[in-house]
């Protein structure tokens, strides 16, 4: 294991820096790097979660002081401090909750999801996968982290602002969200823009050095089509996202000078169209839900293989599904539109082309079932929440279909129904996904293993509760309840679903407590975990050729590859893997 | 290290700022609406091809990138025939 020298080295060896700022605050080591985004994500995570509490702790029970508000002094709400003027006595007034789930969507689609799935798992897998020592371009990298950490930190502001947060839904529609007098919000809904454009160029950066990185420094032999799954997916996502965040961009910055210029693109009474921006936001807004999707899948499709020790069925097959579905997604959009008052005549195009895109997604999901077929299936958490991955997506599928087709969509639109499949969709990609890559490269991360038997009990905990929370919600959906509603029980109508939306909510907050057994197991194997060894789960990938965790520069020796990433049980070897960077010398028996 | 010279960035960056200033001074000129708007326009793509093709370096690449430039063309052709009927023929 000398010195790397010829066309191999595509980066030189540098030493790791010392000193803890540069090492691991301002890093350009990409596994530094996706280690802060990951950080960033739990944060967030923990924020979204806390807002998706309060959120169903007042459709549970409407009104009510929020449980444990009554510990505080009554003194306490008589004061100016900016929990006692978000809940009035303990309670949450309709206004603060405009602002909870609006944070809370924001919040989960654009600092939880994105940074845990393209940030981190991006940043960490694609420079290991394809065998280069970091990314193409390190500086940048760090850029976009450190524009992400602004841009969470404006966000973060925008809580306690006057005025407080945004308060106009994750999608901002103007004009509730154009005027400031409408909403009663100023400076949240300026910062949240800002915030949100911020984010938006974090990721441009980000997906620059995905795909050269990829383009550009992958080890001798990796052909495109020896590429793993994931380093595909997040490809395909940084050009889906790449291609769509553009106009949103140039909308963003339009709605803030609606908001402090004095224009007019969306304010009706100044002869500006809110539905333009309907249709720049959903424009970005569905191919991002794919870029979130796309990894998601891609964490359970690099699982599937390794747990059931057989080859990934189709690889070629997903690849072309998801690119012919990254070009469909961009002929979807209106189909979030089908009740804005849009032009009629678009009704029909974009339900033809929603029903389309089923096509590859079921492709997609017929290969994982098909890999799984006859292989020896292993248990461990990675697999359990990857086959979590699979069964919930099916669920948000199937009811897509529902909400694709304009005529039955006019009747379940913005209603729980909606939520309910998005969240099947989302929860699916981000949490199951995103468990299973914890679960499955932690060792990798950080050199131990995540416990085992807490691992099962958290995936079956997260997946019961899960199904508990968001399965009735169709239900309540279709009884007629719509989302953004902070008190159910004024309508008559929805008088007969409050015992539905208790046990919903009891089942959220079982969900989240289940979420400790994660938190307790990841910082108590960060120390006290059983050290990984380089390949713990016999996988094929390169990652898992060097030693876990690896070292700052990667590879001792850029590895050559031999072949593609799924070759497991493979005919005429001994053991049941065969990595791609292992020769086979003297023969097909040869294991050495 | 590179094959090619390096754009003088100051030197666009201030073309483009002229250009800018240009679009905004011209609407004080009186002209029929839509040569003005003409004009703008015109005006804008211009810098945009500026952009791309210094900024983002496309002067100095092989013709074969300018096959990328095409996939933003075509979302921009979809985005804007679907905008049109909500847009422009809206009562
Ligand atoms: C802890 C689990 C979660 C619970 C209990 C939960 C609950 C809810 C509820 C009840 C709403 C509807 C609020 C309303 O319309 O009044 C909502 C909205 C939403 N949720 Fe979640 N959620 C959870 C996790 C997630 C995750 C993981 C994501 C995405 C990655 C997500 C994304 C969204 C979005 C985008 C909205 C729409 C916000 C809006 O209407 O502007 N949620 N959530």
């Amino acid at each position: 294991m000398s010195e790397t020298s010829g066309p191999q080295a595509a980066h030189a060896v540098h030493p790791a820096p010392q000193g803890f700022v540069r090492r691991y605050l301002f890093s350009t080591d990409h596994k530094v790097i996706a280690k802060q985004y990951l950080a960033i994500a739990l944060f967030w995570a923990v924020v979204g979660g806390l807002s998706a509490f309060l959120i169903r702790w007042q459709l549970a029970w409407p009104g009510e002081p929020v449980i444990g508000s009554g510990l505080l002094p009554e003194a306490f709400w008589d004061g100016d401090s900016w929990l006692a003027q978000s809940l009035q006595y303990g309670s949450i007034p309709a206004e603060f909750y405009n602002k909870l789930f609006t944070m809370h969507g924001t919040i989960m689609v654009f600092f939880v999801a994105m940074p845990l799935l393209l940030g981190a798992l991006g940043n960490f897998l694609i420079p290991l996968m394809v065998g280069a020592r970091d990314m193409a371009f390190p500086r940048l990298n760090m850029l976009s982290v450190w524009t992400l950490a602004v841009a969470s930190v404006i966000l973060l502001i925008s809580f306690f602002v006057p005025g407080g947060a945004a308060a106009s839904g994750w999608t901002a529609y103007p004009p509730l969200s154009a005027v400031p007098e409408l909403s009663e919000v100023n400076w949240g809904q300026n910062l949240w823009l800002i915030a949100v454009a911020l984010e938006f160029a974090s990721f441009l950066m980000g997906g620059i050095n995905f795909l050269t990185t990829t383009v550009n420094l992958r080890a001798p032999g990796l052909s495109l089509f020896r590429l793993p799954i994931m380093v595909w997916f997040q490809c395909i996502a940084a050009v889906l996202f790449m291609l769509s965040v553009g106009p949103l961009i140039a909308g963003a910055v339009m709605l803030l000078l609606d908001r402090l210029a004095g224009t007019s693109f969306f304010i009706p009474s100044g002869g500006g169209e809110p539905l333009l921006w309907q249709h720049l936001f959903w424009f970005f807004g569905h191919p991002e839900v794919y870029v979130i999707m796309i990894p998601g899948m891609a964490a359970a499709l690099e699982i599937l293989p390794v747990f059931s020790r057989k080859p990934l069925f189709g690889y070629r097959l997903i690849v072309y599904a998801t690119f012919a579905a990254g070009f469909l997604s961009f002929i979807v959009w209106a189909h979030h539109m089908f009740q804005s008052g849009m032009d009629p005549r678009l009704a029909m195009p974009f339900s033809i082309t929603t029903i389309l895109i089923s096509v590859p997604f079921a492709l997609m999901v017929f290969a994982m079932i098909a890999t799984l077929w006859g292989g020896v299936i292993r248990f461990p958490t990675p697999m359990l929440f990857a086959l979590g991955v699979l069964g919930v997506f099916i669920m948000g599928g199937l009811s897509g279909i529902f909400n694709g087709s304009a005529p039955a969509d006019i009747y379940i639109h913005d209603t729980y129904f909606v939520v309910a499949h998005f969240h099947y969709t989302l929860f699916a990609a981000t949490f199951f996904g995103g468990f299973a890559a914890i679960y499955y490269w932690f060792p990798k991360m950080f050199g131990r293993m995540l416990n085992d038997t807490l691992g099962k009990i958290h995936f079956w905990w997260t997946f019961i509760a899960f199904n508990a929370t968001f399965l009735p919600m169709h239900l309540v959906g279709l009884g007629g309840m719509m989302r953004r509603i902070a008190n159910p029980l004024n309508y008559d109508f929805l008088q007969p679903l409050q015992p539905l939306n208790v046990w919903i909510s009891i089942s959220a907050f079982v969900l989240m407590l289940g979420q400790l057994v994660f938190v307790v197991n990841f910082f108590w194997s960060l120390v006290a975990g059983r050290r990984a060894e380089a390949n713990p789960w016999q996988a094929n990938t390169l990652e898992w050729s060097t030693a876990s965790p690896p070292p700052h520069h990667n590879f001792d020796t850029i590895p050559t590859v031999y072949r593609g990433p799924y070759e497991y049980s493979p005919p005429g070897v001994a053991e049941d893997w065969l990595p791609q960077h292992r020769p086979l010398v003297g023969g097909p028996a040869a294991t050495a | 290290m590179e094959a090619h010279a390096h754009p003088n960035y100051v030197a666009i960056w201030v073309w483009l700022l002229i250009l800018a200033l240009f679009s905004v001074m011209i609407t004080a000129v009186p002209m029929p609406h839509p040569l003005m708007v003409t004009v703008v326009f015109v005006v804008a793509a211009v810098k945009a091809i500026l952009v791309a093709l210094y900024y983002m370096h496309l002067r100095f690449e092989q013709l074969l990138i300018y096959s990328l430039a095409l996939a933003p063309l075509i979302c921009l052709a979809v985005l804007l025939l679907v905008l049109l009927p909500d847009i422009v023929y809206h009562p």
